[in-house]
C-alpha cells in the first residue's frame, strides 16, 4: 500500500490527508488458511461428473436392488403371461432342449415307419448313408431314439 | 514458500496433474489483496467471502484462455471489481431498495460488526466512502487504499485514465465535504 498522502491530489482535503492510512476491517482467525479449500470444494461441486462417477452413482446398492426387483417383476410377468406361442413346458420357466421336446413328442414306431417309407424326412436330412443302410443300422444297434437324434 | 511468478503458475495450471495444485497456490497468493478490496466494497465479511469465492470460481473457468502477456493480478482484480459491483447491484434489485437504503444497511453492518478495528475517525471515513456511488467508490478504494496507478486502474475498470482522475478528484472533494460537515455537527 503506497501512501496517497504523498500525492498532490489530497492538497484540497486536509481532513482526509490527516487520517492515518489503516485497514480497519478484521478477518476472522484462520480464514485465509481455510479459504483455498473452500474455493476448491466449490469448483469440484460445479464440475460435471466423470463417467466413473456416474457409473458409481448407478451402482449404488439401493439403485441396484431396485433395478433387480423391477427386472424380476418384468421377467416373471412375461414368462407367466398366457400367450398363444408358448408351450406348457416353457410357461413353467424350465429350460427345455429342442431335442428333448422332439423326442418326447414323437412316437418311435411312427418314426421308424416314416424312415422305412422313403418319405420326405430322409430326403431332408443330409446323411452319408443310404436308406437301407440306415434302417439296418437302427435295427442292429437298437439305439435309443434321443441318442440317434443327438448324433444327427 | 515464496510466491511463484505468473508464468510459473500458468505453466503448472496448464498441466492436468498440477492444475488444482497451481490454482491452490494462486488463491493463496492473491486472496488477501483481493479480499481487502472486496471487503471495502461490500463491508460485511460473509458477503465479502461470497464475492471472493465467485471471483476465484470465475478465474478457474477463464484461466485456460488467459493471455500470458497480461498481468494475472490485474485480471483477477478486474473480476473482483466486476463481482463486487454485481453484488451491490443485486442487493438493490433483490430488495427493491434505493441507494440510500443500501448505504443505511452498510452503515448498520459497520456499526454492529465485530470485525472492525478502526477508531471513530476510521469509521467516519468508511461511512463517507459508502456514500459514494458504487463505481466511484471502487475508484476511490483502488487509488486511496490500494495505491494503484491510474493506468492499472484503467485496465481493471475499462475507463480512461482522464475519467478516472476526474472521478477520484470528485470523490475526494465529496468525502472531505462530508467529513467537514460531520465534524461541525
Amino acid at each position: 500500500m503506497i501512501d496517497p498522502n504523498d500525492t498532490d491530489e489530497l492538497k484540497d482535503a486536509p481532513l482526509l490527508r490527516g487520517i492515518p492510512l489503516h485497514d480497519p476491517f478484521v478477518v476472522p482467525d484462520g480464514f485465509f488458511d481455510r479459504f483455498p479449500q473452500t474455493v476448491q470444494a466449490r469448483i469440484a461441486a460445479q464440475q460435471p461428473a466423470s463417467w466413473t462417477d456416474r457409473l458409481a452413482a448407478l451402482l449404488r446398492p439401493r439403485r441396484v436392488i431396485g433395478s433387480l426387483a423391477v427386472i424380476t417383476i418384468v421377467v416373471t410377468t412375461w414368462t407367466l403371461w398366457p400367450s398363444g406361442t408358448s408351450t406348457g413346458t416353457a410357461s413353467l420357466g424350465v429350460a427345455v432342449e429342442p431335442e428333448e421336446v422332439l423326442s418326447n413328442d414323437v412316437d418311435d414306431e411312427l418314426l421308424f415307419a416314416a424312415l422305412a417309407s422313403d418319405g420326405p424326412l430322409l430326403d431332408a436330412i443330409d446323411l452319408p448313408l443310404t436308406d437301407s443302410e440306415l434302417e439296418a443300422y437302427l435295427e442292429n444297434e437298437e439305439l435309443p431314439l434321443d441318442l440317434l437324434l443327438e448324433e444327427l | 514458500m515464496s510466491d511463484l511468478s505468473d508464468t510459473e503458475l500458468l505453466t503448472l495450471f496448464r498441466k492436468d496433474d498440477t492444475k488444482h495444485y497451481a490454482f491452490n497456490l494462486l488463491v493463496r497468493q492473491y486472496q488477501r489483496r483481493l479480499y481487502a478490496f472486496v471487503r471495502r466494497m461490500v463491508t460485511d465479511h460473509d458477503e465479502a467471502q461470497d464475492v471472493l469465492q465467485n471471483t476465484f470460481v470465475k478465474a478457474w473457468t477463464g484461466l485456460d484462455s488467459f493471455r500470458a502477456d497480461a498481468q494475472l493480478y490485474s485480471w483477477l482484480y478486474r473480476i473482483a471489481h466486476n463481482e463486487s459491483l454485481n453484488h451491490l447491484r443485486k442487493m438493490k434489485r433483490g430488495h427493491f431498495v434505493n441507494n440510500d437504503t443500501v448505504i443505511e444497511q452498510l452503515s448498520t453492518t459497520l456499526d454492529s460488526s465485530e470485525h472492525f478495528s478502526g477508531d471513530e475517525i476510521q469509521k467516519k471515513l468508511q461511512k463517507a466512502v459508502m456514500r459514494l456511488p458504487d463505481k466511484q467508490r471502487a475508484v476511490f478504494n483502488m487509488k486511496y487504499f490500494d495505491g494503484m496507478k491510474y493506468e492499472a486502474m484503467s485496465g481493471v475498470t475499462g475507463t480512461s485514465v482522464g475519467a478516472l482522475k476526474s472521478s477520484y478528484h470528485i470523490a475526494v472533494k465529496k468525502i472531505e465535504g462530508w467529513l467537514t460537515s460531520d465534524q461541525t455537527k
